[in-house]
């Protein structure tokens, strides 16, 4: 079943994120203050004079990188490659959820070089404590084959501690040859209110998604609302949904889908593109299809990569972020992956002329100029994020 | 055997159950410390991740009250509950399937009996995920099972949405192994000479059944069933694999939510807590009645 998100059923147990952590008394993890960014809000992250990159032309280290990543989510034949390359194996830890991730790197139990999915909604804890080093741009002489709105994003500035991973937006993935007209326009969000799905309509397992899709069908286009009245009209949306369509909740969408266990599934780009994959045999990927909003009100989203600040192996982890920078490489990763790389040569056009995605799958794919447009899940005040999970866990709990 | 041999070999077997004491002590003890000290610690205020507090002096309870009246009065009783009674209903599934496969293993199997208890040990082979994994394939709207199952009254509906029912299929499917072989063990004790004895008293053959296996095997079945039930009130997989609807969602899955998902992992380690008190509650039945037990047959 399993690829991003399969270690979030089998690996998580009593002991995951929570129990990694730890700390002392009386002391925070840092005296900073965290950089909140959205895309009106651009945000240059700090940079200590204590923490400041390697200096250009170190030396390649001995011995392996460590990265952190999710299950499945990088090629293991680009790892293979990369050793092939620079003699240096990569020896992956995996994690379930980013809070997980950032625990785990936080106490220590992650000692590795390299995240390979920092999620951007973290990344203002990850510099306020420390946890991250600037990069060293003259190693990455990749660098300007991203598309130019991705080189200088709103939550880091001048890209100083990260480069963009993966882009994705979400909407909804569909099997055309199940459901009554493939969805189309602007409200393709109320099929997933539509009884005639009942028992066939999955939700995202994302407090931040699935709450966000709920203030979005009350017409609430602020999808890092802070106020309580918002979050409580999503949660009366998300219950009339539970009431109508009992949806499934978790992350299998790419596989959901085209094993028809659900008809209409909110879930990621990058999942609908992986889906073409899990279609049954004799199935033909045209029975596949995507919805998302208009840009004004899709929501999109990308992953990072970024060099641990204790990382043993900086220059090697250097190395690693620029040869993922590569579009031979990136046309791997994506091929196993599914989720979109923000390198040029990987526009829909490009995509579907080379046999990577099928047509009909066009919009599952995310513009350069997508990805400035698109609306962002932010970073959340604590106190805020705290209503937000409360209120997912009493929706996810059918109280 | 003389005093001093005697104690000799005391000191022996204590000194043969030392290792095994340490190991409980560190791997039951420690964790349990280290989910107390998460649900009585503190968050870090950046981070909005686990501080563990390994002081008790230090231990705040706010939290743990907190999601105390969650559980007793607010959003998490209801999945407390239905909890507690889809194990109920399970564990009554467990018996229904497990008793007969464990009696009929124990005295009736015959030459058959040693391939029978292969079979029994055989689903221990795969893992629990595995096998509930099978499952979702066969029970998805196009797996043969789904398909078979429409043909008969009530079956045509999507078995892997929100059906109380799958849940507690799978919860009983995934854990009668191990209610079977402890009953299994308890009725192969059971002398047949009490069974010659209740036939020559003129007892027919359901009633010493009734009057005398089940009454034997009473110790084996509480024995079973605790085993069983421990498991399946943390479970979370199960429903995560077969379901994944707030309707049916259990107290594990929302252990695995607070922990993994959210920066309150506090809330996910009180939940533990509680449920292990629960748990503690039903632990401390099932040794009173073992002590009762004992005490009836030393009398």
């Amino acid at each position: 079943m399993s690829r991003r998100h399969f270690l979030a059923l089998s690996a998580a147990g009593l002991g995951a994120a929570g129990l990694t952590a730890c700390g002392s008394r009386g002391s925070s993890s840092t005296s900073n203050t965290l950089q909140i960014a959205s895309p009106d809000k651009p945000v240059t992250l700090k940079v200590s004079s204590s923490n400041q990159p390697i200096k250009s032309g170190t030396s390649r280290e001995a011995g392996s990188l460590r990265i952190a990543n999710y299950a499945d989510y990088v090629a293991p034949e680009l790892l293979d490659k990369f050793k092939q390359q620079t003699g240096a194996a990569v020896e992956v830890s995996t994690f379930a959820t980013d809070v997980e991730a950032l625990s785990k790197i936080a106490s220590g139990a992650f000692n590795v070089d390299l995240l390979l999915s920092t999620a951007v909604d973290l990344l203002p804890k990850y510099v306020a404590s420390d946890l991250l080093q600037p990069l060293q741009k003259s190693y990455l002489t990749n660098f300007d084959n991203l598309w130019d709105s991705v080189k200088d994003p709103f939550y880091d500035q001048g890209a100083q501690y990260t480069v963009p991973y993966t882009v994705f937006s979400t909407g909804i993935g569909f099997r055309t040859d199940l459901v009554k007209a493939p969805l189309t326009g602007d409200n393709g969000w109320d099929a997933m209110w539509d009884a005639q799905y009942t028992g066939a309509v999955g939700l995202l397992d994302s407090y931040r998604e699935a709450i966000g899709l709920g203030l979005q069908h009350a017409g609430i286009d602020d999808i890092n609302t802070t106020k309580a009245a918002d979050i409580a009209a999503a949660k009366a949306e998300l219950k009339k949904m539970l009431t109508a369509t009992n949806p499934r909740i978790d992350v299998l969408g790419y596989q959901n889908i085209p094993e028809a266990t659900t008809k209409v599934n909110q879930l990621w780009s990058g999942d609908m593109l992986l889906a073409v994959g899990y279609l049954p045999a004799g199935t033909g990927p045209e029975t596949l299809g995507y919805w998302t909003p208009p840009i004004a009100k899709r929501v999109i989203n990308n992953d990072t990569i970024s060099i641990m600040r204790k990382a043993q192996h900086p220059a090697l982890a250097h190395e690693f972020i620029n040869f993922m920078l590569d579009p031979a490489n990136a046309k791997i990763n994506q091929a196993y992956i599914g989720y979109q790389s923000t390198l040029r040569g990987f526009e829909a056009e490009t995509l579907i002329a080379d046999g990577t995605i099928p047509k009909n799958l066009a919009n599952a794919l995310v513009t350069a100029d997508d990805f400035a447009k698109g609306l962002r899940i932010d970073a959340l005040p604590a106190a805020v994020d705290t209503l937000w999970q409360n209120t997912w866990s009493s929706i996810n709990t059918g109280s | 055997m003389t005093r001093t041999r005697r104690q000799q070999l005391n000191w022996l077997w204590a000194g043969l159950a030392t290792p095994g004491i340490a190991w409980m002590a560190m791997f039951f003890v420690v964790p349990f410390y280290a989910v107390a000290a998460v649900a009585f610690g503190r968050i870090d205020p950046i981070l909005q991740t686990a501080a563990p507090e390994w002081n008790p002096r230090y231990w705040q309870f706010d939290s743990f009250s907190d999601v105390f009246h969650r559980v007793v009065s607010g959003d998490l009783r209801t999945v407390f509950v239905r909890t507690l009674v889809y194990v109920v209903v399970a564990v009554a599934g467990c018996i229904a399937v497990g008793y007969p496969v464990a009696y009929f293993v124990s005295r009736h199997a015959g030459r058959w009996r040693a391939a029978l208890l292969a079979l029994m040990i055989l689903p221990f082979w795969v893992s629990y995920l595995m096998r509930m994994l099978a499952w979702v394939n066969l029970l998805q709207p196009q797996g043969w099972v789904a398909r078979a199952l429409t043909t008969l009254p009530g079956g045509d509906r999507a078995w892997l949405s929100g059906q109380p029912i799958t849940v507690v299929f799978g919860l009983v499917y995934g854990y009668v192994p191990f209610f079977i072989l402890p009953l299994y063990a308890t009725l192969d004790r059971i002398d047949g000479r009490l069974l010659e004895a209740a036939r020559d008293l003129g007892a027919t053959s359901k009633q010493s059944f009734w009057r005398v296996i089940v009454p034997l095997s009473y110790q084996g079945l509480v024995a079973a069933s605790v085993i069983t039930a421990l498991p399946m009130v943390g479970d979370y997989y199960t429903n995560a694999l077969l379901s994944a609807s707030p309707k049916t969602a259990m107290i594990g899955n929302q252990i695995v939510y607070f922990l993994q998902d959210t920066t309150q992992p506090q809330i996910g380690a009180s939940l533990v807590l509680i449920l292990s008190v629960v748990l503690l509650i039903a632990m401390a039945g099932y040794l009173v009645s073992v002590s009762r037990a004992q005490k009836l047959v030393t009398r």
